[in-house]
């Protein structure tokens, strides 16, 4: 046989490349030595356990391929988030995987130097210090409740101390403060008028996932009437956008607000109050009358003390019946500041010479954080048991290592009678220990016996014990009853079941739309070049001066940042990349004025300006917007870390050391430095194209705007034919009047598809890699609701402009209607992103790589994308295919809820409805075909996209 | 200076040589394209595949028991070798070994035969449920003591079946 042409450039290639190789790298399949339980390579196995991202204690459900934790979703029988999950939940895994995790025990000299011991070792040497300094320990953590909670009492009790300090930066005592020390239950899911004083709700506010499916239920639209929601406070955050009026009122204000709806006896009028404030006085009267003919009223607190009384006293006066003193929250536990001041001058007095540190970081969060530093120098033994090197803990002279809650047993109970338990969803990773074990360890080596003490050897049987499941005589400890083990694969023990719940269900089909043009921009009138002109009193906003708020006095409102809450998510790099909802911002920390007192100052976006507080000064780049008070500069809490992990440290600034309870009075003056913020969004008009549209409520007529991406949608005008599809035409449905803007689904979308995080440069530089985004637009002569999210995601069109341009197929049309990317085709040319009218596809311009062990979280199911390749949204294809297989397999037919993207299974809303438009029965294809509010983002150009946004309803008058 | 001239060799010799390594190239790569490909990896213990599905018909699915219902067919942990071969030939010496392994509570880092690129999802389930034969891809493993490829997994090779079996060759079937 001869050698052809073809096998003799094979053969030359094949040889060139054996001899650059000096061995086949072979791969390794091991196996496990003894199969475990539950574990299928190439099955997902779910594991149900609690958030303890942040209080409020949501139910989730941890997915395990192959033993490793890869995505967290929220457990759809929970009575508190229902199945959905926010973007810190989604983020737990990156506490779990966390590069900057504390990996073995470590000795200190409390200045931050450590060396490496082995447990026996830490545990012996802890003990001893114990011993020594029995009745003067002190443990501060943060909020626990439970059997950890009770285990650090007895475990305390048992060296005679009882000095426990639970500490929570945000304590909410201004709630507890008017609802006798606790913080009750709000229903607004009832509510049919609801005003929020400054509580951002549906971002940080106590239980936000748990308020925002309420809300979405409160806002359902029942014989043309739905729910009311008007905000009041310093700044248009995402809860504000999201009602119906937002008044802005000066940090501290808002209990006059509340006094005048209230028409409390002694209080200025509302008259009084509107011409104080600027505020149009016809509005206040138009809410309070509304107010008053409410058949449930409710109204929320967040804020100063001031503020709390006074809506108190309102929610009083309207005779709520949707606050609830049954079922207080967990957070009531936590400790008040005077607490904190006490717990201090009890280290300060030698009370306290063995400290313990666990969660809580006060050498960052506490306001007083030098003075609690100072404290903590003169303890003999501080005992840091944190999973991460904070502020707080290299000051320590002792780190004892504990689990992450993701690989910890526990339980939580976020509300009276609703009991989370956790359980390990994967192996440990380091060598820590769980905090119960420490604990117990601890008291072991300090010669008490914890079989006596605490009824128990280990942290497990403790939990046993309490939950009343003690190990039978000679029955190790993994051997379950089955009560226990149904308890674990449930979650918890609550009250009421959840039933297929309302909120997560779509809108059912209601009034029409009208035309509308979202048409005037804002301009962006601020063209001065920074100056150096000190202003220290900046502009009064009103001529009349009134006692209680003084105008023409900057105040600061420091808010809690939705994603890192306290500062405890800033080491989580999906939330860094993720951007504040209303700025955009991400990265890094920003100074939000008003553009009166930017004009005054001279400042514009990005330019550095210094805010001080007596003699505490912060400085941060300026964002400059209409939705805060000209009175007020806004900071977010958060960033700002000096030791907590590379994508913390140097972030931003901390701003815990200017809060103060009540609104302070600070000084602003610009720095003449530029910082360039980085911004997900660049633009924030829609330049006349209504991507993002509005309908009034009550609108009779219908304008879809609908082009179907079937056959049937192509006529005469289109130049080529329809696809055929085979079997399904896959289609979602955004809900932009469910859409709070929160950024859930984004993460979720980055968690599951393997989407890479770019950096502070590569935001600035536009490189976002997200295949989901939420646009956010500004339109400021719209009084009442100036501000629209729109989530923004591949339109999978049938008439797919990406598809046409790109000279290798790699962007092309599936059988069931998804516009594709095929990896391997693709040669980087970027025409199809160019093409793209929606900016939905993503440009690998790196090698994107993931810190060992972030890398552990990467979806088997989806390709880690190389350098050089376009990527975007698949609608989740790796899930399709998946129950498309399974369902063969047990020769059904597919069920219209069996597939769920992520973007969808996590929105606390339900603004996603996802599924087959082929399906006539399918409730996306009634939504799809029928909705009168459905239009498809940029319809003029007839894509016919696959996806159809419903408008968002605005109260008429 | 540090970027000194290299002296060059005078052109004839120049040309002898790239002759002659051309010629030597093209040698040793006809020689590996005409060669069977490989004869499989060696693996750390001398399995063979005959003996257990040949000679002693043991079914595919008692060691690969998840291929019916994951992606991932699984292989036999290394208590399923022990469950047989505590008194089957436990005293041959690469069966000691594998009690060896047992003992010392350690994996088999068994070699991995068949490779797929890595931005094809290949599910195990998919193709069973269609009821294709293993050794449609596998090739004859009865008659093999040492386990190789037989097929070079690339795209001429599934999406031939994929035409004839009237399987979706859509890209999102493998690719995503």
């Amino acid at each position: 046989m001869p050698l052809t042409r073809r096998e003799l450039l094979k053969g030359l290639g094949v040889a060139v490349g054996g001899l650059g190789l000096a061995a086949t790298n072979y791969e390794h399949l091991v196996p496990f030595i003894h199969q475990p339980e539950n574990i299928i390579p190439g099955v997902s196995a779910w594991y149900a356990t609690s958030c303890r991202e942040c209080p409020a204690g949501c139910g989730m459900l941890v997915r395990n391929r192959e033993a490793r934790d890869v995505k967290c979703e929220g457990n759809p029988n929970h009575p508190i988030n229902r199945g959905a999950l926010c973007a810190r939940g989604q983020a737990a895994l990156h506490g779990l995987y966390d590069p900057h995790r504390i990996k073995s025990p470590m000795r200190g000299n409390g200045n931050g130097h450590f060396s490496q011991v082995d447990w026996q070792e830490a545990l012996r040497a802890v003990g001893e210090v114990l011993l020594a300094n029995r009745g003067r320990i002190g443990i501060i953590s943060d909020l626990q409740t439970g059997s950890l909670s009770a285990l650090m009492r007895q475990w305390l009790a048992a060296f005679g101390s009882g000095r426990l300090l639970v500490y929570e930066p945000i304590d909410y005592e201004s709630v507890k403060a008017v609802y006798g020390g606790i913080i009750p239950a709000f229903n607004i899911a009832a509510s049919d008028y609801l005003i929020s004083f400054n509580a951002d709700f549906l971002e940080t506010w106590i239980s936000p996932v748990e308020y925002a499916w309420q809300f979405a239920v409160m806002r359902q639209i029942t014989n043309g009437r739905r729910g009311r929601f008007v905000y009041v406070g310093p700044r248009m955050s995402m809860t504000a956008a999201n009602a119906d009026e937002c008044i802005i009122v000066p940090s501290g204000a808002e209990a006059l607000v509340a006094n005048a709806l209230a028409a409390s006896p002694g209080t200025p009028s509302i008259d009084e109050v509107s011409s104080q404030l600027d505020i149009d006085p016809r509005q206040l009267r138009k809410i309070a009358r509304e107010l008053a003919e409410a058949q449930a009223p409710l109204v929320l607190q967040g804020g100063d003390f001031n503020t709390a009384r006074a809506v108190s006293a309102l929610n009083t006066t309207l005779g709520t019946q949707l606050v609830s003193r049954n079922r207080p929250h967990a957070l009531s536990n936590a400790a008040n500041r005077e607490d904190v001041q006490e717990f201090i001058s009890a280290m300060e007095a030698g009370e306290i010479e063995a400290l313990i540190v666990y969660g809580a970081n006060p050498v960052y969060a506490l306001p007083e954080a030098d003075r609690f530093l100072q404290a903590m120098n003169r303890v003999n033994a501080v005992i840091s048991l944190t999973s991460f090197m904070d502020e707080t803990s290299t000051h320590a002279h002792w780190i004892l290592p504990s689990n992450t809650p993701l690989e910890s047993w526990g339980d939580y109970e976020p509300q009276l009678g609703v009991v989370n338990l956790m359980q390990p969803t994967m192996g440990q990773i380091f060598n820590t220990m769980h905090t119960g074990d420490i604990l117990i360890n601890l008291a072991r080596s300090a010669g008490i016996a914890p079989r006596v003490t605490f009824g128990a050897d280990s942290y497990l049987e403790y939990l046993r014990n309490r939950w009343g499941f003690p190990i039978q005589q000679g029955q190790p400890l993994d051997v379950y009853p089955p009560e226990w083990e149904s308890l674990l694969q449930l979650g918890g023990r609550w009250p009421e079941t959840v039933e297929a719940s309302e909120a997560r269900t779509p809108l059912t089909i209601q009034n029409a739309a009208s035309e509308d043009s979202l048409a005037s921009i804002p301009p962006e009138s601020l063209p001065q070049p920074p100056t150096e002109i000190q202003v220290t009193s900046a502009v009064p906003s009103s001529q009349q001066s009134k006692p209680s708020i003084e105008a023409g006095k900057l105040r600061l409102y420091a808010y809690p940042h939705i994603y890192f809450y306290d500062g405890r998510g800033a080491n989580r790099c999906w939330l860094q990349e993720m951007p504040e909802p209303v700025t955009k911002v991400c990265w890094g920390s920003w100074i939000e004025i008003h553009p009166s007192l930017a004009d005054r100052l001279g400042v514009r976006t990005n330019d550095v300006v210094e805010v001080s507080k007596d003699n505490t000064k912060i400085s941060a780049p300026v964002y400059v917007w209409n939705g805060v008070h000209p009175d007020v500069v806004a900071v977010p809490i958060g960033q700002g870390h000096s030791h907590y992990g590379d994508f913390a440290n140097g972030v931003g600034i901390n701003v815990w050391p200017v809060v103060t309870p009540e609104a302070a009075e600070v000084k602003i003056r610009t720095m003449g430095t530029r910082k360039a913020l980085a911004n997900w969004q660049h633009g924030d008009s829609q330049h006349r194209r209504s991507l993002a549209q509005t309908t009034a409520l009550g609108e009779r007529e219908s304008h879809r705007e609908v082009r179907l991406p079937l056959p049937a949608g192509f006529d005469e005008n289109d130049f080529y034919p329809g696809h055929e599809h085979k079997g399904s035409r896959w289609v979602m449905v955004v809900d932009l009047d469910r859409c709070i803007g929160c950024n859930a689904c984004v993460a979720a979308c980055y968690a599951e598809n393997n989407v890479a995080v770019v950096g502070e440069e590569g935001v600035r530089r536009n490189r976002v890699m997200a295949w989901l985004r939420i646009d956010r637009y500004f339109d400021w002569s719209q009084s009442r609701t100036p501000i629209i999210f729109q989530p923004m995601l591949c339109q999978h069109c049938d008439v797919a402009p990406c598809e046409s341009v790109c000279p290798v197929y790699a962007a092309a049309h599936s059988e069931e209607g998804i516009n594709m990317q095929v990896y391997n085709r693709c040669v980087g040319t970027r025409y199809c992103s160019n093409n793209c009218p929606y900016k939905v596809r993503r440009f690998n311009w790196f090698q994107f790589t993931w810190p060992e062990p972030l890398n552990w979280q990467l979806n088997p199911d989806v390709t880690v994308r190389d350098r050089g390749v376009m990527e975007k949204c698949t609608f989740c294809i790796q899930r399709i295919r998946e129950a498309q297989i399974i369902a063969k397999r047990e020769h059904r037919a597919l069920r219209d809820d069996e597939i769920i993207p992520a973007c969808v299974q996590t929105c606390p809303t339900g603004a996603f409805t996802f599924g087959d438009l082929n399906n006539p029965d399918s409730r996306v294809s009634r939504l799809f075909k029928q909705d009168p509010r459905a239009y498809q983002a940029l319809y003029e150009l007839n894509t016919k996209p696959g996806v159809v946004y419903l408008r968002r309803i605005i109260d008429s008058e | 200076m540090i970027f000194a001239r290299v002296p060059s060799f005078p052109k004839p010799i120049k040309l002898a040589v790239a002759v002659l390594a051309i010629i030597l190239l093209l040698a040793v790569g006809a020689l590996v394209v005409r060669a069977k490909l490989d004869i499989g990896p060696a693996q750390p213990i001398p399995f063979s595949h005959r003996v257990h599905a040949d000679t002693k018909q043991i079914n595919c699915f008692f060691c690969h028991q998840y291929a019916a219902v994951s992606s991932n067919p699984g292989i036999p942990t290394v208590d399923k070798c022990v469950l047989c071969h505590e008194v089957i030939a436990s005293q041959f010496p690469p069966i000691a070994n594998v009690l060896g392994y047992y003992n010392r509570q350690e994996s088999i880092p068994w070699v991995k035969v068949n490779n797929l690129a890595g931005f094809v999802r290949f599910s195990h389930q998919a193709h069973l449920t269609r009821r294709i034969d293993c050794s449609r891809c596998h090739g004859n493993i009865k008659a093999m003591d040492r386990v190789e490829q037989v097929h070079r997994f690339n795209m001429n090779f599934c999406i031939t079946c994929h035409w004839d079996k009237k399987a979706s060759v859509d890209c999102y079937t493998c690719h995503y």
